[in-house]
């Protein structure tokens, strides 16, 4: 599979399928048996190949940022690794893009809501201004308004910064709101892929009987 | 008079005097499915575990909730105890943490039936077994052998549901039963429940936050937010055209994805 610059990639699939299996050896915290993933020509294994390239944010909120960090601590964390500035004004601009602001740089992730913590986790992966960022069932845990808000945040940061995403999930209808391409898994093995545009003209029967089950 | 009667249900954190749900009021009657609906926080669950007076230790509540016109509220633990199960069934979000992990999910199965029943074992198992093939459990002696963290989440969803066949309670009481599964379980768990619906008289109780199976299961609708029903009325109205702007936010909240989507799949989206 690719992936390209700018791109908007779904990776739909059912629980099991493999799609998060697929996300961690994209991320490169997990080596495959075989074959490669490369990242602009690098293998992801090198250092340098993931700084600046791919950031993720997954589905528990709860265990993505450390208990004993504030919102402040957290986002830092990532910008020490790429040298990125760390002063209070790059921290508030970070929040602000999220929806939030920085009356919540000295809050622990056990005070805020899952959409809040969800922010954060969002606004610390955008810190690496990555090319691409992979999310995990990112918006799956949260209410369903909140969802929305976070999905609409995700688009901005596409008009806005030209954010490329690996946007990987079972809800069907969140993917296509979001993504350019949806690539189709199932038993670990790419089904299909197709064009958002072209989604009702699916080939295979396992993807139809997928569609159909969509609950609108 | 109807065939669950909540009147005034008051439920509070009994450490903090914090009030969680203030004054709830409600009806559901004979074979009807009534949904809860809310965001997280709202009370949906806190008043479903109140019916059942299964919330935890700390949690106190006041109020009349009444079955067939006899009010549990009244009753001491020993008394309430045939009415779990056979008389409400609880159905939960979560299958993994529903059954005891140490035991076969049979032996849970068997003993729940033995508590609300006078079947011998050969009965039990065969009308289990029964129950388990009409909601797609094509192995019933095998799912009965193995333990809960051995079955997916939507076969532990459809064991539940093959119990609550077996027991027929006058009551189900489903709480998010479909939340922590991917999209085509979710599916194929709703159509069991619209399935369960015409096969045997049960009433349920039906919680949820997400409205595109309310939609697809409940007939009267009720919309919580920070403990408060805030509205309730048919399926339709609520999502035609309800009146609270809370429950116009929660309907339209979604619209941008729905609409999106259908756009996509033209007239072939199945509603």
């Amino acid at each position: 599979m690719e992936w390209n610059k700018g791109e908007s990639l779904g990776i739909i699939g059912e629980s099991g399928s493999g799609k998060s299996t697929l996300g961690r050896l994209l991320l490169g915290i997990e080596k495959p048996d075989e074959g490669r993933v490369t990242w602009g020509g690098r293998p992801i294994t090198d250092r340098r190949a993931r700084r600046g390239t791919i950031s993720a944010v997954f589905q528990d909120y709860t265990s993505s940022i450390h208990p004993f960090y504030t919102v402040r601590q957290a986002l830092l964390e990532p910008l020490k690794l790429v040298g990125g500035p760390g002063d209070a004004r790059k921290l508030a601009e970070l929040l602000r893009q999220v929806g939030l602001d920085e009356s919540y740089l000295d809050k622990f992730p056990h005070e805020l809501s899952g959409g809040e913590a969800q922010r954060v986790c969002i606004a610390r992966a955008v810190s690496s201004n990555p090319q691409c960022m992979l999310l995990d069932e990112a918006i799956s845990s949260l209410d369903g308004s909140v969802q929305m808000q976070v999905l609409e945040l995700l688009k901005g940061l596409k008009e806005t910064y030209g954010m490329g995403y690996i946007f990987i999930t079972h809800d069907i209808m969140a993917a296509a709101y979001l993504c350019d391409r949806i690539m189709i898994v199932r038993n670990g093995e790419i089904e299909e892929t197709v064009e958002t545009s072209q989604l009702r003209h699916v080939k295979t029967d396992y993807a139809k009987a997928l569609l159909r089950k969509v609950i609108v | 008079m109807s065939l669950l009667e909540v009147e005034h249900l008051r439920i509070w954190d009994g450490g903090s005097g914090a009030v969680l749900v203030p004054d709830s009021s409600f009806r559901l009657s004979q074979g009807e499915c009534l949904a809860i609906v809310g965001e997280s926080g709202s009370g949906k669950s806190l008043t479903c575990k109140a019916l059942m007076r299964l919330n935890r230790p700390g949690i106190r509540q006041t109020g009349r909730v009444a079955l067939n016109g006899v009010d549990l509220t009244g009753l001491s633990d020993k008394e309430m105890r045939p009415y779990r199960g056979k008389r409400m069934c609880m159905i939960m979000q979560n299958g993994m943490r529903a059954f005891d992990p140490s035991r076969p999910v049979g032996a849970y199965l068997l003993e729940a039936l033995s508590l609300h029943g006078d079947w011998s074992r050969s009965e039990m198992v065969a009308g289990l077994s029964a129950a388990m093939m009409s909601v797609g459990l094509s192995d019933p002696s095998a799912v009965m052998g193995r333990y809960p963290h051995e079955l997916s989440g939507g076969m532990l969803q459809r064991t539940m549901i093959a119990l609550a066949i077996v027991l027929e309670p006058d009551v189900i009481i489903a709480d998010e039963p479909t939340t922590a599964l991917d999209a085509v379980t979710q599916y194929e768990v709703v159509e069991q429940f619209v399935a369960l619906r015409g096969r045997i008289g049960s009433a349920i109780v039906f919680v949820s936050h997400d409205l595109g199976v309310v939609r697809r299961i409940a007939d009267e609708v009720l919309v919580m937010k920070d403990g408060v029903i805030v509205e309730q009325g048919g399926t339709d109205a609520i999502f035609g055209g309800a009146s609270h702007p809370y429950t116009r936010y929660l309907v339209s909240s979604k619209e941008a994805l729905r609409s999106r989507y259908l756009q996509l799949m033209g007239g072939d989206a199945h509603c």
